[in-house]
C-alpha cells in the first residue's frame, strides 16, 4: 500500500518525459506535409468498386453527391507549402489552382479551404516521409468513401542534379 | 447547487448541477467538433485513438493524444484538490467555485484567443484543445468530487449503463415504488437531455455567432456560481433582516406585556 503513492506519481512522470521526447524527437504532421505529392492512386472504398469502374456500378445520386462535394477531384500534384497554401496541379500546364490548407484535431483531419470560403475536409490516414494517404471525409466518425493516396515527390538538390 | 457536499446535497442540487453543467459540457463539445475536429469532454475515443496511434507507430500524435489525456486528468485532479485541502482555509463554497472559475477562465482564454489569434496551426489546435480538456477535466472533477460520483457530467457512457439499468430495475414492482431509483432516474435524464439541448443549440447558434459561443457557456458556468452566491448573501440577509425583525417584534410584544402587566400589579397595589 504504501508503494503505491510514488509508483502513481513516478508512472504520470514517466508518461509526461516519454510523451515530451515523443514531441521532441517526432515529426508533427505539419512538417511532414510540406511538399510536393504526386496522386498515385484513388480507390472508392465504401462503395466497393474501383475507379476504372466506376460510370458502370455507381448510382447516379451516389456520383452526384461525390462530384457536388468535390473540387479538386482532378489533380495531380499537391503542393503544401510552409505558408498553409496548396497549389493544385493538373497535366494542364495553364491550369492551376491555389488554396489554403490546414490541420485539425490531432493531424488526422486535412482542411482544403478555397477562396470562396467553401471547406473541403479529409481524414488523414497515414502520413510518412514519403507516403500519404487520405480519405474524403463525408462524416467525422465514418471513414470516406474516396481514398486517394500520394507518393512524395523527391526533389533533388544541386548536388544531386549534377 | 454547489456549497454542499456529499450526502449533505439533496436530489434537487443534484438536479440543478447535472442540468447546467451538462448543457455546458455539450456545448463545448461540440463548438470543439466544429472548429477543431477533436472531442473534448469525453475521452474514453482519445484512449482509444492513443492504442490506434501507438500500433501504426505515429508516435508525435500518439504524445499529444496523451497529452490531452493528461490534461482532462489534471483538470480532475487540480478540481479535487482544491476542493478537499481549500475547504479548511477559504471554505466550502469558495473552494467549491473555484473549479469553475477556472473552467470558466480556460474557456474564455480559448474563445478569445479563436477570436483574435487563431492563425488555425496545428500547433494552436492542440493546445487549445488541450485547454477545453482541462476545463472539462475541472468540471467533471468537481460535479463528481461534491456529489460523491452521482453526477457525471461530460460524458455519457457510464451516464447511459446506469441510466439502462435504473430503467431495467423498474420493471420489477418492488422497484417502482422506490424513490432512490427514481430519483436516479430523473436526475440521469435530465443530464443527457441538457447534455443533447447543450449540443444542438451550439450547432445552430455557431452558425450565426461563432466564437461568441465561448461567451454564452461561461454564462452558463457563471449562473452556477452566482445562484449559490446569491443564497449564501442575499437570502441569508433577507432571512437575518426577517429573523431579526421577527425578534423586536417579539421583543415588542413582551414589553407591551409587561407594561400591562406592571400596570395591573400597579393597580393591584393601589387597591
Amino acid at each position: 500500500m504504501k508503494k503505491t503513492v510514488p509508483i502513481a506519481y513516478s508512472l504520470i512522470l514517466i508518461v509526461l518525459l516519454c510523451s515530451g521526447t515523443a514531441l521532441i524527437k517526432g515529426n508533427s504532421p505539419e512538417d511532414l506535409i510540406v511538399g510536393k505529392w504526386k496522386e498515385v492512386a484513388w480507390n472508392f472504398e465504401r462503395i466497393s468498386v474501383d475507379s476504372a469502374k466506376l460510370d458502370g456500378n455507381l448510382l447516379s445520386y451516389q456520383k452526384k453527391e461525390l462530384y457536388n462535394n468535390m473540387m479538386i477531384h482532378q489533380a495531380e500534384e499537391w503542393e503544401f507549402c510552409n505558408k498553409k497554401q496548396l497549389t493544385l496541379k493538373s497535366k494542364d500546364p495553364f491550369e492551376e489552382k491555389k488554396l489554403k490548407w490546414f490541420l485539425k484535431g490531432r493531424g488526422n483531419i486535412l482542411e482544403l479551404k478555397y477562396g470562396n470560403n467553401t471547406v473541403e475536409s479529409y481524414q488523414v490516414h497515414k502520413l510518412t516521409k514519403d507516403t500519404m494517404v487520405i480519405y474524403y471525409n463525408f462524416d467525422l466518425q465514418m471513414r470516406g468513401s474516396v481514398k486517394i493516396t500520394f507518393k512524395k515527390v523527391q526533389e533533388q538538390d544541386y548536388a544531386q542534379k549534377i | 447547487m454547489l456549497r454542499k457536499y456529499s450526502t449533505h446535497r439533496t436530489h434537487k442540487d443534484n438536479l440543478k448541477i447535472g442540468g447546467l453543467t451538462a448543457f455546458s459540457a455539450g456545448m463545448v463539445n461540440v463548438i470543439s467538433v466544429i472548429v477543431f475536429f477533436a472531442f473534448t469532454s469525453n475521452i474514453t475515443g482519445h484512449y482509444a485513438v492513443f492504442a490506434q496511434e501507438l500500433a501504426k507507430g505515429n508516435w508525435f500524435q500518439a504524445a499529444i493524444v496523451i497529452l490531452w489525456i493528461i490534461l482532462f486528468f489534471f483538470g480532475s485532479f487540480t478540481s479535487n484538490f482544491v476542493i478537499i485541502h481549500g475547504n479548511k482555509y477559504i471554505g466550502r463554497y469558495l473552494s467549491h467555485a473555484i473549479p469553475i472559475i477556472l473552467e470558466i477562465i480556460c474557456l474564455l482564454v480559448v474563445g478569445i484567443y479563436l477570436q483574435n489569434f487563431y492563425t488555425e496551426s496545428l500547433q494552436e489546435t492542440e493546445f487549445l484543445v488541450g485547454l477545453l480538456l482541462f476545463a472539462m477535466g475541472l468540471q467533471n472533477g468537481l460535479t463528481a468530487s461534491i456529489s460523491n460520483s452521482a453526477v457525471k457530467t461530460t460524458h455519457l457512457t457510464g451516464l447511459t449503463t446506469d441510466l439502462a439499468i435504473a430503467l431495467s430495475m423498474i420493471t420489477k414492482k418492488h422497484y417502482r415504488k422506490d424513490e432512490k431509483v427514481i430519483e436516479k432516474i430523473q436526475l440521469l435524464s435530465s443530464i443527457m437531455f441538457f447534455y443533447v439541448i447543450g449540443g444542438v443549440i451550439t450547432g445552430i447558434l455557431y452558425n450565426t455567432i461563432r466564437n461568441y459561443t465561448f461567451y454564452i457557456v461561461c454564462f452558463v458556468l457563471t449562473v452556477i456560481i452566482f445562484y449559490d452566491y446569491y443564497k449564501l448573501t442575499v437570502l441569508k440577509y433577507n432571512h437575518k433582516k426577517f429573523f431579526s425583525l421577527k425578534q423586536e417584534v417579539r421583543e415588542r410584544k413582551n414589553n407591551i406585556q409587561e407594561e400591562q402587566n406592571s400596570n395591573i400589579t400597579e393597580q393591584n397595589t393601589c387597591y
